[in-house]
């Protein structure tokens, strides 16, 4: 392969990004044929290294309802940016203060706790104990079985299967592999058989499925088999395969897209794809081709429920102009007032900090708003929740406590939008309270991954293992 | 009791000098346990050995489960490579998903088979059945010779080689299910398209992906399973060569022989003198023992260390020639592994001096070095440092963790936050960190973790030596002070290596991580069977302890390894 110049590269994959079809109306219009409410979708973003608090709550003289968020240096900003974005996404999202992600573990492996709201166990290379919300909804209750792709997990620049930075979890805390490579995310969610007109073509694609369905049925009845001579934490392996042979096997058949659905271009290979690995320069692409794949995908049906692991810009000459050490000169640097700390009086901090570290965010919220636009080109944007997370709140103080959270879309009415909430745990004496003493109090996102699910229908009243009842079980008031 | 719950806090990098922390302790002092220095083994606890055999049951947790286990990746390809003679390595190709590793060790009972790896399996079980159709293999393994017809000549290949793929003999089930594939896969086409269509679906098979560890159903008095004779040598091959069972050790199989823990001994050490594929596997134990196999695929910051990217290569290399060397050219005593004066590489002899030029060392693949093991070479020290300057405590908490088992709980579990020192360029790495020292709360855990970390700080992040850390000397001294038989006063990493390298807890400690390895359990909670195991060890004689090659034998010897708690 000859080698191209970075530039060059990144130069010409500009025109081929842009040549992914517009679906417009498409699911929302067949839905409503039927006289449906268009089918509900779930999309959990992750993002680096926490958030400039001083410039992501909410100022003073602000309601619930009533707020900016295109001041200066706000990170939000993306969400209220008609002119780069096509619209203004004020009234489709949440933005959340004040939740806890109880991981019990050093922050940096907390990732894992964003959408299984159970503890970390087992270390530094610990898993959580549980299922993550979109693979608890797709494959264990099934609803992903009504598209050709159940779910599908992306990840830019890594794909280590550690707690730190992987967000999809099968039953029982394994992790989901997650695909990097656009092309290969392509190809899971659109790569069919293409079949010829002419007869002879008809016949081979007829015998191609014949053959495919025997290897399916085979697989089938060897794995099951074996199930039966299991015990009971056995099985959920096998379960596990299964549903991935189930996944596997809807693939089979031809894809038939929607009228007014276009098989997009195939994109082209990156020359590096990971981090520490000549990948960095190229993860902003990779970043916008995902969300496009990803927003197409769900406008077409192929998909509900998708997971995106973003990363950051650490290389030099990045076009913020961040330092080329994102995590040890921008998140480590970053020095809090009282808001970043959780209440605690640690003194006026450091404003040069807040903004290098909301710079980020800003990028990181740009990248969510994209996906929110793409979603609203394709008329889904009301009937899905994204739910946008970091790991940390503080990063600098490696703190679980006020993860910086925002939704979007809206649940088909199920959740209202347009508002930002603060939420109080109260815990006056600083970052960490006694789980014991009598003025703790902790808003675990595991309310919200409550509430998530029972507004899919699904009826839980308590999501996640932690150790005690009351953070796993509960919603998230006033959601 | 209690635990203490504090914020420490940094002062921006405004405050001239020195980083200074304000530590505010809320809450009151409590034991912290988990850093104490009594005796305990760290990580996963054990409960009690059973007696071997009898009727009593045995204690929960003195045994692994019954279970099945996914092939890690470097299994498949030795598993496809021996049974279809091909090149190729479908699993280590960049496509295919990495090991899910539990404890650092990518053969673990946790792997599964989600929706991405189904499709990388499926696409290499079709590559591999047409290219062993194309290049004639599937000719050879399924002869049809008139008067014999295609549904015959397929099932007798089905009875061979569907055995050799799921190491087993097949019940009829399972050859009806193979035979129906032939048939679809020779209807309208020919014998050979069929053979490959069974291939294409043997690869694809729960029998061929998961090893069992499941008995032959009976439960024994004891509330046990004992695996079946296919498992026994099925477990065997994989432990020791990372691959399927050979001719040999099937036949021993299929006469009941490795019921007897002498057989299974013998059968291992042959594996291990005459098999290639051992001595990588022994390599592989070794590394990710260490975690030292990370450095394979981490990079360093271009500007600190421009040269690294060119480095790593012999970095790498090292680490793999040197541990084969001592396994399977000397001592094979990690002893040996942790205290040679001597290392395997094609670097340049610069690189392995410390200091100065000195007398002349003999060049060529094996040289004499001035760094004392394993703990001093590039792959280890670079491993555990950040991508522009060494980490002390990644180092010191790997070496407290992985060599002497003084099993540490993370700070989190204290609710202790870890705040990095700020970044400050008018002083060592080493003094960056004294508020380990200073601080009480933190001295608990870090009087043990430091030294171990500051012992290295003459090598940077790529594991090169320097005299001066942001121009400032390096010191290096450490006094070990953790009520083991290695405590003492080092002057550098290459003393304190030697001192691991003779100690009786180390060399107990790496017989347990050897342990978790080969149980592949290693989720951090009990590792069933380790105590029992550890107790046989230890009546084995004195040179045979440390021997890398000798510790996994014992495993294999062991009755742990011939039984399964019941499901």
């Amino acid at each position: 392969m000859t080698r191209i110049g970075r530039r060059r590269f990144l130069r010409g994959l500009g025109a081929g990004a842009a040549a992914l079809p517009f679906v417009r109306l498409v699911a929302s219009s067949r839905a409503s044929e039927a006289g449906l409410p268009p089918p509900l979708r779930f999309i959990g973003v992750y993002h680096p290294h926490g958030i400039a608090a001083e410039l992501f709550a909410r100022r003073e003289g602000e309601t619930e309802t009533s707020f900016a968020l295109d001041y200066p240096d706000s990170p939000l900003q993306p969400f209220d940016d008609a002119a780069t974005y096509g619209r203004s996404f004020k009234d489709n999202i949440i933005v959340v203060e004040g939740v806890d992600v109880l991981s019990d573990t050093n922050a940096h492996n907390s990732a894992g706790t964003i959408l299984t709201g159970s503890r970390i166990v087992g270390g530094d290379g610990g898993l959580p104990w549980n299922s993550s919300l979109d693979q608890f909804l797709a494959v264990e209750n099934r609803l992903g079985d009504a598209t050709l792709v159940p779910s599908i997990a992306l990840a830019v620049g890594s794909k280590q299967l550690s707690a730190r930075e992987t967000l999809s979890f099968a039953q029982g805390g394994v992790p989901v592999s997650k695909i990097i490579d656009p092309a290969v995310a392509f190809d899971f969610l659109f790569r069919r058989a293409v079949v010829g007109a002419d007869p002879e073509a008809q016949a081979r694609a007829e015998r191609a499925q014949r053959l495919g369905k025997s290897l399916i049925d085979f697989a089938r009845g060897d794995i099951q088999r074996l199930r039966a001579r299991v015990g009971p934490f056995e099985v959920q392996k096998l379960d596990q395969h299964l549903a991935a042979l189930r996944a596997l096997e809807k693939k089979r058949d031809v894809l038939s897209l929607p009228s007014g659905c276009t098989l997009p271009v195939r994109p082209a290979a990156f020359p590096r794809l990971e981090r520490h690995n000549g990948g960095e320069p190229y993860f902003d692409a990779i970043t916008d081709l995902h969300i496009d794949l990803l927003a197409l995908a769900m406008g077409c049906d192929i998909t509900r429920f998708g997971t995106l692991v973003m990363n950051d810009l650490s290389y030099a000459g990045n076009p913020l102009g961040l330092p080329e050490d994102n995590h040890g000169a921008m998140a480590h640097v970053y020095s809090a007032s009282a808001i970043g700390s959780s209440g605690h009086p640690v003194g006026a901090g450091d404003p040069a900090t807040w903004k290098l570290l909301a710079r980020f965010n800003r990028y990181a919220y740009g990248k969510v708003a994209r996906l929110l636009q793409r979603l609203g080109e394709y008329g889904i944007l009301d009937s899905t929740l994204v739910y946008a997370s970091s790991d940390m709140g503080n990063p600098a103080t490696h703190s679980t406590r006020n993860v910086p959270t925002v939704l979007a879309g809206g649940l088909n009415g199920k959740i209202r939008m347009g508002r930002r909430i603060q939420y109080r745990s109260d815990c006056p004496l600083g970052t960490w309270c006694d789980p014991d003493g009598s003025d703790y109090q902790t808003v675990p996102n595991n309310w919200l991954l409550v509430s998530i699910a029972q507004a899919f229908g699904v009826d839980v009243v308590s999501y996640g293992i932690q150790a005690e009842a009351q953070y796993s079980t509960g919603t998230l008031p006033g959601i | 009791m209690r635990l203490l719950f504090f914020l420490v806090a940094a002062i921006p990098r405004f405050a001239r000098g020195r980083l200074v922390a304000i530590g505010l302790v809320w809450g009151w002092l409590g034991a912290l346990s988990a850093c104490s220095t009594s005796e305990g083994w760290g990580g996963p606890g054990t409960t009690g050995a059973g007696g071997a055999g009898g009727t009593t049951v045995r204690p929960p947790g003195s045994l692994i489960p019954a279970r099945v286990r996914r092939l890690a990746n470097a299994e498949y390809d030795a598993s496809v490579q021996a049974l279809l003679s091909t090149q190729r390595s479908p699993a280590s190709e960049p496509d295919f998903p990495p090991d899910l590793r539990r404890d650092g060790f990518t053969v673990n009972a946790a792997q599964r088979v989600d929706a991405v790896i189904i499709e990388r399996l499926a696409d290499a079980a079709d590559a591999l059945a047409t290219e062993a159709q194309q290049n004639g293999t599937l000719a050879r393994l399924a002869p049809c010779a008139p008067p014999a017809d295609g549904a015959s000549c397929a099932r007798t290949f089905i009875s061979t080689f569907g055995a050799k793929v799921y190491r087993r003999p097949l019940i009829e089930d399972e050859v009806q299910a193979l035979l129906a594939l032939y048939e679809v896969g020779a209807d309208g086409a020919s014998y050979d398209d069929g053979i490959a269509h069974v291939t294409r679906g043997l690869l694809q098979s729960a029998g061929f992906l998961y090893v069992t560890e499941l008995g032959d159903g009976t439960v024994r008095a004891d509330a046990t399973v004992a695996l079946t004779p296919h498992e026994l040598a099925a477990s065997l091959a994989y432990l020791v060569t990372s691959a399927p069972p050979d001719d040999e050790l099937a036949a021993k199989a299929a006469s009941g022989a490795l019921a007897d823990p002498v057989e299974r001994e013998a059968q291992a050490r042959r594996l291990l003198s005459t098999d290639a594929r051992a001595q990588d596997t022994t390599v592989r134990l070794v590394r990710e023992w260490l975690g030292i196999d990370r450095i394979d695929a981490s990079a360093k910051d271009s500007l600190v260390y421009p040269n690294f990217e060119n480095d790593k290569t012999r970095i790498v290399a090292e680490s793999r020639d040197f541990v084969r060397a001592v396994a399977f050219e000397s001592t094979g005593d990690v002893s040996e592994l942790l205290g040679a004066r001597w290392t395997v590489s094609s670097g340049p002899v610069a690189l392995y001096r410390t200091a100065g030029d000195g007398p002349a060392l003999p060049s060529g693949p094996t040289l004499l070095t001035d760094r004392v093991g394993i703990l001093n070479q590039a792959a280890f020290l670079a491993s555990y440092a950040l991508a522009h300057e060494s980490h002390p405590i990644f180092r010191g908490v790997a070496i407290a963790q992985r060599v002497t088992c003084m099993g540490l709980d993370s700070p989190a579990s204290f609710n202790i936050q870890v705040i990095p020192p700020a970044p400050d360029p008018t002083v060592t790495t080493r003094q960056r960190y004294d508020v380990h020292v200073r601080d009480s709360i933190c001295a608990g855990c870090h009087d043990i973790i430091d030294p171990f970390g500051f012992a290295f700080e003459h090598y940077d992040g790529t594991g090169a030596y320097r005299d001066l850390d942001h121009g400032k000397a390096v010191d290096s001294a450490v006094d070990v002070s953790v009520a083991r038989d290695f405590d003492g006063h080092y002057a550098d990493g290459n003393e304190l290596a030697a001192a691991l390298a003779g100690s009786a807890h180390v060399r107990e400690c790496f017989a347990r991580f050897m342990f978790r390895a080969a149980a592949g359990t290693g989720d951090g909670a009990a590792t069933p069977g380790e105590d029992e195991f550890i107790n046989a060890w230890r009546a084995a004689p004195a040179g045979a302890r440390g021997n890398i090659v000798e510790t996994l034998i014992g495993y294999v010897k062991g009755p742990g390894f011939a039984l399964r708690g019941a499901p």
